[in-house]
């Protein structure tokens, strides 16, 4: 076999892999968007549910997952940055960047379902707080500080050395340094990690079924402490409906709308990316 | 006897004289020893240039003077620093000490110009308005005084609020300087600021 059949071969075998993956992809979002465009028209998306979700609409269960994950949005923010800024400017040891990049890829790689029942046990139970949406926004957040945190570190410590020094040269303490010249460049990656780690948490099912949601019934909460209706979880109880075409094909609607939801915070996540770059990186 | 006298003698004329001085000064980066044994004793009010080939520990020696060394991974000293300011003298390497003041009286300029993403206008107050409180027409005053020394207030006093970055590598080393000058420093140091220029010597500098 000669070099150039080696590379043809090469070739062929890399385009296969790439067409295979997006091929996976455009199926699923063509099922998804076939069956469930039939369903969404203004009554699905602002009407409530009603027959445990096989008439009616979805619109406190969107509601419900945008409080949710707002909720983790600003439970996580400030405390993925003060994860980063701490690792980025305050950290030298490199045994203790080992150890606390080994735990924040850990918690990245928990199981969803791990953190439900940590949930179900430490503040339901534990804490007595009952099913409630503000639980789940915390079990949430914690499910996504590690994708905020490496975001925002990676642009932190990608600011060259010399900003800083420029700075501390001209007689500004770190405080200010941080505040003046780390944050502003930082906080992209911080803003492009967190709407990736909503994107994700939008869509998660397991860690939220059994802490923040009730499956039907539920509108708008009274307070931090009751539960809410979420899409997840409604796709979750209409699907186990199989038989009541009516009900899957609602099932259908709810993810298309979920889809959709995931798709505005990726790309949202990749405007922010490109449009608050730091001069440093452009 | 009498030799130790006259020695004695002459160290308070030296003194007078002197803004920065350098006593068995070493430097470690983890084990590459980069400065051995130095002393040196810098004049006030005069410029002092330090010449030696790539790589003898030029940066190194005057980058310890502000300590802009100090977060520079596996760095470690021996001896130590003196700097005559106004009303004392300190030892630079103590404990305790307030860097960051030391840093607004011996004021450095970088080899390659490093600007803030702000406005030409942000830049040249950028260190000065953190340690100081000023008034908006101070601000305007020091902005056009300090541009002024560096003779680049005439090509940038119509767009002080653009943003510094659309100016040229010799326009923004100049504004690198004018931020370091509006500190009001006793002494600049400065790490080969114009080695990526080259029409810059001939800039008239007061």
């Amino acid at each position: 076999m000669n070099r150039r059949v080696k590379n043809n071969l090469f070739l062929a075998v890399c385009w296969s892999a790439a067409i295979l993956c997006t091929l996976i992809l455009s199926f699923l979002l063509s099922v998804i968007i076939l069956n469930g465009a039939k369903t969404i028209n203004p009554d699905f998306l602002l009407s409530n549910s009603r027959n445990f979700g096989a008439e009616g609409g979805i619109f406190y269960q969107m509601i419900g997952s945008v409080l949710l994950i707002s909720g983790a949005a600003f439970i996580s923010l400030p405390i993925a940055i003060g994860t980063a800024l701490c690792k980025s400017e305050y950290v030298k040891n490199p045994v203790l960047q080992k150890i606390s990049n080994m735990m924040i890829y850990g918690l990245n790689g928990i199981p969803s379902v791990i953190f439900g029942i940590f949930g179900l046990i430490f503040f339901v139970n534990f804490l007595n707080t009952g099913i409630s949406w503000f639980v789940g926004s915390i079990i949430l957040a914690i499910m996504i500080i590690p994708t905020i945190v490496l975001s925002s570190y990676q642009s932190m410590s990608s600011i060259p050395r010399m900003y800083r020094e420029s700075a501390y040269a001209l007689g500004m303490d770190k405080w200010k340094v941080i505040t003046k010249v780390i944050l502003p460049q930082g906080i992209q990656g911080a803003i492009t990690g967190l709407f990736l780690g909503l994107a994700r948490a939008v869509g998660e099912t397991a860690p939220v079924m059994f802490i923040a949601t009730a499956f039907s019934g539920v509108k708008l909460p009274g307070s931090l402490f009751q539960p809410v209706t979420a899409l997840p979880t409604h796709i979750l109880t209409l699907a186990q409906q199989a038989t009541n075409t009516q009900a899957l094909q609602n099932a259908w609607g709810a993810s298309l709308v979920l889809i959709l939801v995931f798709f505005i915070f990726s790309l949202s996540a990749l405007f922010i990316r490109i449009t608050l770059q730091p001069v440093s990186q452009r | 006897m009498i030799k130790m006298e006259s020695h004695i003698m002459q160290i308070p004329k030296l003194i007078e004289n002197t803004v920065i001085e350098m006593n068995h000064f070493h430097v470690w980066y983890h084990n590459s020893h980069a400065l051995k044994d130095f002393h040196i004793r810098f004049q006030k009010e005069q410029i002092t240039c330090i010449i030696g080939p790539s790589g003898s520990g030029k940066s190194t020696m005057i980058r310890s003077i502000n300590r802009i060394n100090d977060d520079v991974d596996g760095f470690t000293y021996q001896g130590n620093i003196l700097f005559h300011g106004h009303m004392h003298s300190h030892t630079v390497y103590q404990n305790g000490f307030d860097v960051n003041h030391l840093r607004t009286q011996i004021g450095m300029v970088f080899q390659k110009p490093c600007v803030f993403p702000r406005s030409i206008y942000e830049n040249v107050l950028f260190g000065i308005k953190h340690t100081k409180k000023l008034l908006k027409q101070e601000k305007q005053q020091i902005v056009e005084e300090n541009l002024r020394a560096v003779s680049l207030w005439d090509e940038v006093s119509y767009r002080l609020h653009e943003k510094a970055s659309t100016l040229s590598i010799g326009q923004q080393q100049r504004l690198c300087i004018a931020r370091t000058l509006a500190v009001k420093p006793t002494v600049i140091l400065l790490d080969e600021p114009t080695s990526s220029l080259d029409h810059f010597p001939f800039l008239p500098m007061p």
